[in-house]
């Protein structure tokens, strides 16, 4: 009954997975005592797969419920196999499972929602980029001798924009600091949001539709003359003061571009 | 308390004395004020992020403490799926905090397309020591330093072990110049759990070559229906302390030493309180050998 490393160990993660296979495994064993104690690393495998997804969904977490999680990481683990010894790592295919599970036909906004969870939680461990402020940028074009409108602006790593046909940031943010939240908006709503890191806090701040767009627009390489006038065109009203001035307080550019 | 200034402003990187395990819990109370412990061991796969804010927490308290690196996700003898991306990962973490030490575990971890993320009992036979011992090799060349090895504790064993754990690390030693991290918890769960004779293990540890063991892990266990588990979350029971009396006896002076705490994190005073038993025992000012 000799049998390599890689099967032996193959044998023994199927076992983990599938209950029924502890007979397979159990031939292996020293002792007849080994079988009954496997089950403590199949509940360390469920408990891992649950304790990282929590840390990377815990607004999911409270939506659900604990037991409903629990079986829902079981669930998770076995159908996306995690790629890494980081446990950080683990649950980026998440949003897809909600929908593959049948979850997102009773809950439809959850795959948005883990979307912005799963941004959030790259947030976090992003790069430390500098921050660029806006005295900073307005200095550093002057020294150029440039217009505001010809820069192009780098976004910092832990930046990104969410968009999403449900009131996705509005639900993490009642979420936020509370034993007992409740939304009693409406689910259906168009929303709009960028995810920052000043300070080390990871957060979402709603955003009016066209400052997504200008947004939008610089992330993909655009001048911010031409992202503003893509917006003004929409609405001359459009507040670029108030707006650049809420961009830069939020830590959401690290760099200017002017080429 | 060792303080070992260097011109980068940060503490020299050699452990020594008694350390504990970091933990997000306490952030806040390292960064407030002055903790009275010796180093610091964190998980290294806790900072292996591009940055953020453990990062940060982790290089401002390098500053004022040592630090040793746990590797906890590598899985040194999986026979797949050994990946050099989390090396490339680890040798980034190794160079923003110089750290003293840099241990991982005797245990696989992952099969061919998944990670188990689990520190799962080796097979101690032939094979699978020349994968590992192939495995310390090349991750002491990439790393460029010597790593240390920690023994674990395991609920089972296999029918075709051709050594113990001893055998296996003792020739690890030998054929890789690694070194060894103890626990002296995990000796003693084995021992509960398999027969295996922890003193007769410290005895032969102790024939080593000198510097062979780069530090121990002092940690709690709980007793459950069927063995103990090794769930680091309590304090370091009465047993192991008399075992680490008898490995302080026996093995060199002055390993450093860790209070280790995984789950159910308490107050820092609690881990601080347990670090202070140590010297204690070092010492042997206390008596009972009932192993």
């Amino acid at each position: 009954m000799t049998i390599s490393l890689a099967d032996l160990q193959q044998k023994f993660v199927s076992a983990l997975l599938i209950p029924d296979e502890t007979e397979t495994i159990a031939g292996y064993f020293s002792s007849p005592e080994a079988k009954g104690r496997f089950s403590y690393y199949r509940g360390n495998l469920t408990a891992i797969w649950n304790s990282a997804l929590k840390n990377a969904y815990p607004v999911l977490f409270q939506l659900v419920g604990a037991e409903f999680f629990e079986q829902m990481a079981k669930a998770y683990g076995r159908a996306y196999p995690s790629q890494s010894g980081d446990l950080n790592e683990l649950g980026g295919q998440l949003p897809q499972f909600l929908i593959d599970s049948g979850i997102t036909k009773d809950y439809p906004y959850f795959y948005d929602l883990a979307v912005l969870e799963w941004q959030l939680h790259k947030a976090y461990y992003a790069a430390d980029d500098p921050i660029l402020t806006l005295p900073s940028f307005v200095s550093a074009m002057e020294q150029k001798g440039l217009a505001l409108s010809e820069a192009g602006l780098s976004m910092h790593a832990a930046v990104s924009l969410h968009q999403s046909d449900w009131a996705t940031v509005d639900i993490w943010t009642v979420h936020q600091g509370s034993d007992t939240p409740s939304f009693d908006g409406s689910l259906k709503k168009a929303c709009f949001g960028v995810v920052t890191r000043p300070d080390w806090l990871v957060s979402v701040t709603a955003l009016e539709e066209l400052a997504y767009i200008a947004l939008r627009a610089l992330q993909d390489g655009r001048s911010l003359g031409d992202a503003l006038e893509t917006v003004l065109q929409h609405d001359p009203d459009f507040s670029i003061g108030s707006h650049l001035s809420q961009w830069f307080t939020l830590g959401i550019f690290s760099s200017i571009k002017t080429e | 308390m060792s303080r070992n200034p260097v011109s980068s402003g940060r503490v020299g990187s050699r452990i020594s004395g008694v350390g504990v395990g970091l933990r997000s819990q306490h952030y806040r109370h390292f960064l407030s004020e002055h903790v009275p412990v010796d180093w610091l061991e964190v998980h290294s796969e806790n900072y292996f992020g591009d940055g953020g804010y453990d990062l940060f927490v982790l290089q401002k308290l390098r500053e004022n403490y040592p630090v040793s690196l746990h590797g906890v996700g590598l899985g040194l003898g999986s026979a797949h799926n050994y990946r050099i991306e989390h090396i490339a990962k680890l040798q980034r973490l190794i160079e923003r905090v110089d750290p003293g030490l840099v241990s991982e575990h005797l245990c696989w971890g992952a099969i061919a397309g998944r990670h188990v993320n689990d520190l799962l009992p080796l097979a101690l036979n032939n094979a699978a020591f020349e994968l590992f011992a192939a495995r310390v090799s090349d991750l002491q060349d990439r790393l460029r330093r010597r790593i240390y090895i920690e023994n674990v504790s395991t609920y089972v064993r296999f029918i075709h072990d051709d050594m113990d754990e001893i055998e296996f690390l003792s020739a690890l030693v030998k054929h890789t110049g690694c070194g060894i991290l103890l626990d002296v918890n995990n000796l003693y769960v084995n021992q509960m759990n398999h027969g295996e004779d922890a003193l007769q293990a410290l005895n032969r540890l102790a024939l080593l070559p000198a510097s062979s063991i780069g530090e121990i892990h002092l940690a709690g266990h709980t007793q459950t229906e069927l063995c103990l588990v090794d769930d680091h979350g309590s304090c370091v029971s009465d047993s192991v302390w008399t075992l680490f009396a008898h490995a302080s006896e026996l093995l060199e002076q002055d390993i450093p030493v860790l209070i280790e705490w995984d789950t159910d994190i308490p107050d820092i005073s609690v881990l601080l309180a347990e670090a202070k038993k140590v010297p204690r025992y070092q010492n042997g000012l206390v008596a009972g050998y009932a192993v």
